[in-house]
């Protein structure tokens, strides 16, 4: 009980974090609005291929900014006081859901404005939902974990992108694929079969991330 | 000594053995081209065919020549005539009907001869016929007695169409890749047993492995790139797994910066370990799960077997399986090299420190 009181306590102060500091979420959002604009104003015709590789990218590209912000409160004296209160393995946890809410909620915020300046034949369904979900939950895990890490190198922030972006790549990749497929499928396409490798890589990161984050923090 | 050291000979051994096997056994004979290879069914016809290794001066008599169109529907070829050791004129009479109902039918060229062994050059003729007798075509295409194909018995490479003598790269370059993933998991090895035990000489000997497994990595993808260059034409391709494979070496680039961007020592070793832990697993769908899921050039992929008898032969792997063990003892040879340098700066400073 005290361990969800304790991650919903460090939740809410994330959240708060963000409330009190809009204009970072202001960013973001001003950021994907000006992404879809462009390419609205660039693009000319669209094509399925170009609509779903430009709102990959521009998702993976917001993945970084928020990225870099994760720990960056948990960075100097506050750090201290955090390890002092709080289990790392919470901390972590709790961050992890953050950073998927958060990632969730701009990746929707994105396909809707991409939805709205560069129509396409393409419908928001319960299949792009899961999609975007899994995707999410994948890239936000590596995320954290990336940012524990730059988080104990002070300010070395860059090293999140470095870090996170080749291990990023199959996933926006496999996101990329079915999501053209799920634009324009092909008979033999069996949506639900296509997910596996992408589930398949959130229950490695996870596993792995359960193993890896306590002997970090030995540290 | 012998005894001690018995790994680094046998590896060297291993190696020389590959050099010289792996680069000087002949390739076995093969045809590379065939010209003119478009006919229209029922016409008297003459082609050329050029072959690789072959010896069509050898009891030029003996050859058969034969059209394939199925594994039911044959044509022994009339007349051949050597123009070379490596040349041969072909004639033949096509009937009038093919046993099909398409009007164009592509045919293998099989030339065999009970020393020389038989030759395949897949689907290399066009034929076409202006009208369509399936019954017709099925009887005049049929060859009463069994082929009947020689086998030759040496001990030369395989000749594949595309790869040609570039077959040899199976030893080197497969072998880099297999002997940078026995570097990788050893490094994990270490890693986990240096987070558990925080013994220092686990994270020396993981960082050695793992250095040396990145330079084994770029070694594959350099001979992988040659390799491309001349059966497919082009130093890179977007195929599957040579992208994974750059993914790759991204990602263990990754750690090498990680590892110098970290000024505490203790945590410089503490979080590098972990990265490597995550890496390899990381790596592992990209490289074994990834690439089976799409169509790839790379056997193993894409639904195609890997070292399945098209791709290696007993021939093949006499010198494949020690390859992969020559280059993994080097490795590891060169990890220890590594691994002792490392060892000594270690030790130096930290007489350093206790003198400070």
């Amino acid at each position: 009980m005290l361990t969800v009181n304790q991650v919903f306590g460090l939740l809410k102060k994330d959240f708060l974090f963000e409330v009190r500091h809009l204009f970072q979420f202001g960013a973001i959002l001003g950021f994907m609005l000006g992404i879809a604009y462009l390419f609205y104003f660039y693009s000319g015709e669209q094509t399925e291929r170009a609509w779903s590789l430009s709102y990959w990218f521009s998702f993976l590209f917001i993945c970084f900014f928020c990225g870099n912000k994760i720990f960056v409160n948990e960075l100097g004296d506050s750090k201290l006081y955090t390890m002092q209160l709080i289990h790392p393995n919470i901390q972590f946890g709790s961050k992890c859901i953050f950073v998927i809410t958060e990632l969730a909620l701009y990746s929707l915020v994105l396909w809707l404005a991409f939805w709205i300046l560069l129509p396409m034949k393409v419908e928001f369904s319960f299949h792009w939902m899961i999609l975007i979900l899994l995707c999410v939950i994948a890239i936000g895990m590596i995320l954290t974990f990336t940012s524990f890490i730059s988080s104990n190198i002070s300010g070395k922030q860059l090293l999140i992108a470095i870090l996170s972006l080749p291990i990023s790549f199959p996933i926006i990749g496999l996101g990329f694929t079915i999501g053209l497929q799920l634009m324009a499928p092909n008979p033999e396409f069996d949506f639900y079969s296509s997910l596996y490798p992408l589930i398949g890589i959130n229950l490695f990161s996870a596993a792995l991330l359960i193993f890896l984050v306590p002997l970090i923090w030995k540290s | 000594m012998i005894y001690q050291y018995w790994w680094k000979i046998l590896g060297v051994l291993l190696f020389i053995y590959i050099l010289a096997w792996g680069l000087l056994m002949p390739l076995k004979p093969g045809i590379y081209d065939v010209s003119p290879s478009r006919f229209r069914s029922g016409d008297s016809v003459t082609f050329l065919i050029k072959a690789y290794n072959s010896n069509f001066l050898n009891e030029t008599n003996k050859f058969r020549v034969f059209l394939k169109i199925d594994s039911l529907h044959l044509l022994l070829c009339q007349k051949h005539e050597a123009l070379s050791s490596s040349e041969m004129n072909v004639s033949v009479q096509l009937p009038k009907f093919l046993p099909s109902k398409l009007s164009l039918v592509s045919a293998s060229v099989i030339v065999d001869h009970p020393l020389e062994g038989s030759m395949i050059i897949p689907s290399k003729i066009i034929l076409s016929q202006d009208s369509i007798s399936i019954e017709e075509g099925k009887i005049a295409w049929t060859i009463g007695s069994r082929l009947g194909l020689t086998y030759r018995k040496s001990h030369e490479f395989p000749y594949r169409n595309i790869l040609y003598e570039t077959i040899r790269n199976t030893f080197y370059h497969v072998s880099l890749w297999f002997a940078m993933f026995v570097m990788f998991g050893m490094s994990v090895y270490h890693s986990i047993r240096f987070l558990k035990t925080n013994d220092v000489d686990h994270d020396l000997k993981s960082n050695a492995l793992v250095v040396t497994g990145i330079a084994f990595g770029i070694l594959g993808c350099i001979t992988g790139s040659l390799w491309a260059r001349y059966t497919w034409d082009a130093w890179w391709t977007q195929d599957i797994k040579l992208n994974m494979s750059a993914l790759t070496m991204l990602i263990y680039f990754a750690y090498l910066i990680l590892r110098a961007s970290i000024d505490d020592i203790d945590r410089k070793r503490r979080i590098s370990a972990a990265y490597n832990i995550f890496a390899l697993v990381a790596v592992i769908p990209l490289i074994f799960v990834l690439p089976r899921l799409t169509d790839s050039l790379h056997p193993g992929n894409g639904g195609n077997p890997a070292f399945g008898s098209d791709d290696m032969d007993n021939a093949l792997r006499i010198v494949f399986y020690p390859a992969v063990i020559a280059f993994t003892l080097i490795g590891l040879w060169i990890a220890s090299l590594k691994y002792r340098i490392e060892k000594c700066d270690y030790l130096i400073s930290e007489k350093l420190d206790e003198n400070l």
